[in-house]
Order: structure tokens, then sequence, then C-alpha cells
């Protein structure tokens, strides 16, 4: 994968605070930090693994950072230009650039549709092409995600799992984006297909020197297709590193257990867990100090008190850790 | 492996009378679980490993689902002849089971101590005051800390891991022995996974009990497996013991599934994927179920079905290994 070093995106302290109502005016009682404080940047035709337990923020950071939900603070300098201060119709325009893939390829498919007309949604959207030039692109991508012109006119119901996420695929392509966020693509098919749908993306990548967000829970997936990888817990970002290099070196004690809990098809590589204990404090009554101290094996006094801040630890290792 | 045979099921056959016709939804599986095994059942969806469970606890809904024939012997007692209530008391007091999604297995309305102590009354004759304190143990012994505040949640009141906890209290509460437990981590996240696949060996090693554990993660039954039996498409395709499989596995789409995951020892930028998906199959299918996606076809394989062929200790229907027997 060629990255150059172009920044595409520029993430600096996102935040987005979900109000927990009640009553009957709707009182704002409390609120849910699904993300507090995320920072990041993603060059020109590089992926990076944003990974985490569900709950964690992930999936709200990536559509935060496509305004798909509006971000409580924070700015994203998208291209060059801070996406959070646009209007309705500038956003409508810059969308052209950065589509998303979803988790479920069952409820993200319009059933009413056929595969040609969702696809050629989103060229009619962005006012991209018209009559027999219409179709042809729409053809052109069928190609390309493997599917072929004959499924035109079929409905979702007719294709299998894998079949839709390639619908998808196409769909986000429509419009020759320059970043696609990939919430959770795969983790909905079955084992024989993730494989198809990852070379896919790979492919694409390369053709169309796109960039990735690629969010997912599965680590070895996150491994095989990103070059940096970032771990979230609890709507902060615990570790970001060059996927080699994290894997490797693993900084923060959380990465450590989520590394361990990775079980190797092969029982030979057994290996010693960590065991966690306990549960994701709930992100409405986030502790005071690191958000990882009731869970961490090597917490010190200092852990309860103060919350740790994102450090260079050398290299562009980043982590957020007292005791490293 | 020479010990005690616990379950027996022999060329199981369970089908769905749908308006389309006929789905073979198992179709001839045979296997042996013996007392204290681990036996992993790995397939995708679709491929008849639930319905195999379902099919032992006699489960299956009917119509549209019907067992046509074969036979499960549990305890050398054969289980489809059982009236409903000889198989109600054997749920959940022999035999346990736990479901995939710990959200919609728990009743909503009732305290998950009101649950245990329901299955404890059903099942054992003790009263309510006894069955409490059982129920607060077993909460214990599945790692809830202070069971004794947690017996009075509600199950909305727990995250998903503590549900799987108390599902699987639920099901070893009687002792039973053999737990059939269904993707019992596929709704988790990975670190609540490892903890709760611990607890299961855990539990295995105390009770002393069988257990079969369905998955369509390779990864699961590496872990926890002692013999696996990979299904495709209503059919086994390979049964053996893990270690075997996973060091030689005989079966191309076994070759398959194996290379289609990354790993983190992996490199290189491609994956060997399995090209196609798997095949709708009605009762008149003729050759290998396989044969559309396999790299190793021969004209043979899509006009006759192969049988199972017993290559060294494992099982493997495929043609390849017919001439080398």
């Amino acid at each position: 994968m060629s990255t150059s070093n172009e920044v595409l995106l520029e993430v600096k302290d996102l935040k987005k605070y979900f109000p927990v109502k009640k009553g009957f005016i709707s009182k704002k009682v409390n609120y849910v930090k699904a993300v507090d404080g995320v920072s990041f940047t993603l060059r020109k035709g590089e992926t990076l693994g944003l990974v985490g337990e569900s709950g964690c923020g992930k999936s709200t950071t990536g559509r935060t950072i496509l305004r798909l939900i509006e971000p409580t603070d924070g700015i994203i300098n998208f291209d060059g230009e801070n996406i959070v201060s646009l209007n309705k119709k500038e956003l409508r325009k810059k969308r052209k650039d950065m589509q998303i893939i979803f988790q479920d390829p069952y409820s993200s498919l319009n059933p009413r549709l056929t595969a040609g007309e969702i696809i050629g949604r989103a060229i009619d959207v962005n006012n991209l092409a018209k009559g027999k030039e219409r179709e042809r692109r729409i053809n052109e991508l069928l190609d390309i995600v493997g599917l072929g012109a004959r499924f035109y006119n079929r409905y979702p119901n007719e294709f299998s799992g894998g079949q839709r996420q390639r619908i998808g695929i196409a769909r986000a392509l429509a419009c020759n984006p320059k970043l696609i966020v990939c919430d959770e693509p795969i983790s909905a098919l079955d084992v024989s297909i993730q494989a198809q749908i990852i070379n896919l993306l790979q492919d694409i990548q390369d053709e169309f020197q796109l960039t990735y967000l690629f969010i997912a829970h599965n680590l070895a997936v996150v491994k095989h297709i990103s070059d940096n990888i970032a771990v979230m817990y609890l709507g902060k970002i615990v570790e970001m590193a060059d996927k080699n290099e994290l894997f490797e070196n693993p900084h923060h004690p959380y990465t450590k257990a989520l590394l361990s809990a990775i079980l190797s098809p092969n029982p030979k590589d057994k290996k010693e867990r960590i065991k966690l204990e306990g549960d994701v404090p709930s992100p409405m009554n986030i502790p005071k100090g690191c958000r990882f101290y009731n869970r961490c094996p090597n917490k010190s006094k200092i852990c309860s008190e103060v919350e740790p801040e994102l450090k260079d630890m050398g290299g562009g290792h980043l982590t957020a850790c007292h005791n490293i | 492996m020479n010990r005690e045979i616990l379950l027996e099921v022999n060329d199981l056959k369970t089908y769905f009378y749908t308006v389309d016709g006929v789905v073979p939804a198992v179709d001839g599986v045979s296997f042996t679980i013996s007392k204290g095994e681990t036996l992993g059942i790995v397939g995708e969806s679709g491929s008849g490993k639930s319905v195999t469970a379902r099919s032992i606890m006699r489960l299956i809904p009917n119509p549209p689902g019907k067992i046509v024939s074969g036979s499960i012997k549990f305890k050398d007692e054969e289980l489809l002849t059982k009236k409903d209530s000889e198989m109600r008391m054997i749920r959940g007091s022999k035999i346990g089971m736990i479901f995939q999604d710990p959200m919609t297995s728990l009743n909503p309305l009732f305290t998950v101590g009101d649950q245990i102590i329901e299955a404890l009354c059903i099942h054992q004759n003790i009263d309510k005051k006894e069955a409490k304190e059982k129920a607060i143990e077993a909460l214990r012994m599945v790692g809830i800390p202070s069971p004794e505040k947690r017996i009075n949640n509600y199950p909305h009141q727990m995250s998903g891991g503590m549900r799987q906890r108390v599902m699987i209290a639920m099901a070893l509460v009687c002792s039973p022995d053999l737990l059939i437990a269904d993707e019992p981590t596929t709704a988790l996240d990975v670190t609540i996974q490892a903890q709760i696949l611990d607890l299961i060996k855990d539990m295995k090693n105390m009770l002393n009990m069988s257990v079969m554990i369905i998955t369509h993660d390779l990864g699961v039954v590496a872990d926890i497996a002692d013999s696996v039996i990979v299904m495709y498409a209503g059919k086994m395709m390979e049964y053996g013991r893990a270690f075997d499989m996973f060091s030689n596995p005989l079966h191309p789409y076994t070759k398959g599934l194996l290379d289609s995951i990354p790993t983190l020892s992996m490199e290189g930028d491609r994956l060997k994927s399995i090209e196609g998906s798997l095949p709708n199959v009605t009762l008149d299918y003729k050759g290998c179920r396989f044969a559309d996606r396999c790299s190793e076809r021969c004209e043979k394989c899509f006009v006759e079905e192969p049988p199972l062929i017993k290559v060294n200790d494992s099982y493997v229907r495929c043609h390849k290994y017919l001439n080398r027997r």
C-alpha cells in the first residue's frame, strides 16, 4: 500500500455527548460520553484500524467524522477544510468525497430497489451522470466489486450476505470518494466470505488510492488490513501505533489484554491469557482518573486521581498510561 | 479415547418442510461424545450445526421441522422415542443448554434469581429457601461478584458477559452430564469471550461433564475442543481430533477455511479465499455439496456424493481419499 505524506483527515479533540432526557419536559439529566476527546491524523492512501469493545465509541467516531452524527465539540479537517463548520449545502458537496460501508448488509440496502438502482441513487444524489452514461457507470461498478452487470435488476433479497456487502461497497465507490469509513464491514459475514470481502477492499484501495478508517473488533483482521492501529476504551484512544509495533510491543495494559484474548486457530499456539476483571464502566458515569483503573492489573495510586494523557513514547507510538 | 460413551448420534436426519420444498438441514450426521470430552461443531450459517444441537434436545419446531430418521442415544437411552414429559425431565437436568444470545434468552420480567430457582424447583425436590441458597452458590461458582445482591437483579441490569454467566449458572445448576453450548461467545466482546471460554473449561473439569460447543469460529474450537466436526450444507465433511485437524486438515473445505482466516503471525497481503457461497440444497441434490467451490474437484464430484472415509484416526467426506485406502 502506498502512503504519501499528504494528510487527508485530521481529527482534533473530537467529542460526542448524547444527552439523557427524563420527564415530561425532557430535562437533560446526564450525558452519555460516547466519544470523549479523540485525535488522530490519516494520510492519503493509509488505513487506520480502530479497535475496541462494543460501546467504546468506535462506530460513533466513524459516523461523527462524516457528520452523520453531529459532533459536540472538536475539529475535523478533511482535505483542507474543517467540515464541522460547513453548512448543509456545502456538507452535501463534501460528502461525495467521504463514504461509509455499514456492518449489516441486510438492513443497509433498500429492499424495494434493485441492485442497480441502489448504486444509481448515489450517482443521482451527486449529479455525476445521466442516461446511458449512468447505466454504463453502474455496470462498471458492479464489475469492479465482482458481481457483474447481470445482477443489475435483482433485488437485495436475492443476494447472499457477501454479495449484499459487495453492493454496499459499489454504492460507496459510486462517487469516487477519497475516504471510506468501513464500519465493521465483515463481522456479519460467514468465515469463508470474510476473506473475499477483505481481498476486495484491498484491491479497490490499490486501484482507486482510497483511504480507509477501518472499524472492527477482530484484531487479526485489523492487523491484516491496516497500516496503523488505534485502540479505544470508553470513548478515548488509549494506544496508537504502527501495526507491527503495536502487536510486537504493546504498552497499555488494556492493549495487552486485548491481544492475549485473541484465539489462534491452532491448538499449538495456546498461550497464557491476561484475565481482565469486571466490566467496562458506564459511559454515563465515567470514573475520575484513568478510565481503565477498575480493571487494570498494574495500577498505581496516581491512576485513580489523574487521567493519563496520550503521549509519544518514541517513534510515533502513542500511549495513555502513567506506568510506562 | 477409550472412555465411556455418553451420547451417540447415528445417521441423524432433520428436514424442514417449507413452501419452497424440503430442506435437508441435517443430513446423516453421526458422532459420539465420551464422558469428559469436549466436541466442537464448526460450520457457516446454514450448515446445520444449530439444528443438530436442537435435534438432540428435541427442540425442533414441528411443523416445519421434523427429525426424519436416525437415533440419538443418551446414556444408552433412545431420546427420539421419549414422550414430551420424559424429555422435559432430561432437558435442564441431564442435558443443559446455553444459547447464543444472552439478551433474548432470559425472561426480562423475572429476576435472574427467580429463573434459576424455577429450574431447581422443577428438577429437584427441594423447597424455595434451599433453592435460593443453591442459586446463590451457582452464581458465585460462575464468578458473579456479590451474588446475594445480584440474585435480585433483572436481566437488563446486567452486562452481556454477566448475562451469559447467568445462563451458564442456570444450565449447570442441576449438574448435567452434558452441556450443549450454541455459539456461547458469538455475541460477546473478545476479552469477555476469553473469560466465558475459561469458565466453561473450569466448570467442565469441576463437574466432570461433557461439552458440545457449536461455533463458527475456528479459534474457539482450537482453544476448547478435544474433537471437531466440520459441517457444510447439512453434511459432516470432517470428523476427528482437534489437534489432528488443525495440524493436518484433510478436507479441501477445512483447508480453505483455515487458510482464509488472517492470523497474527501471517505476513503477505492477500488472503486465500474460498470463492462462491453455500449452495441451496434440496433432497435430490447430486454430488458433493462443496464441489462448486472446491479447488481440488474432479468430474466425479458433481455426480456422486463421496462417502465418509476413514483416514488415520479421522473421517473425511471427499473422493480424493477413496483410492488411497
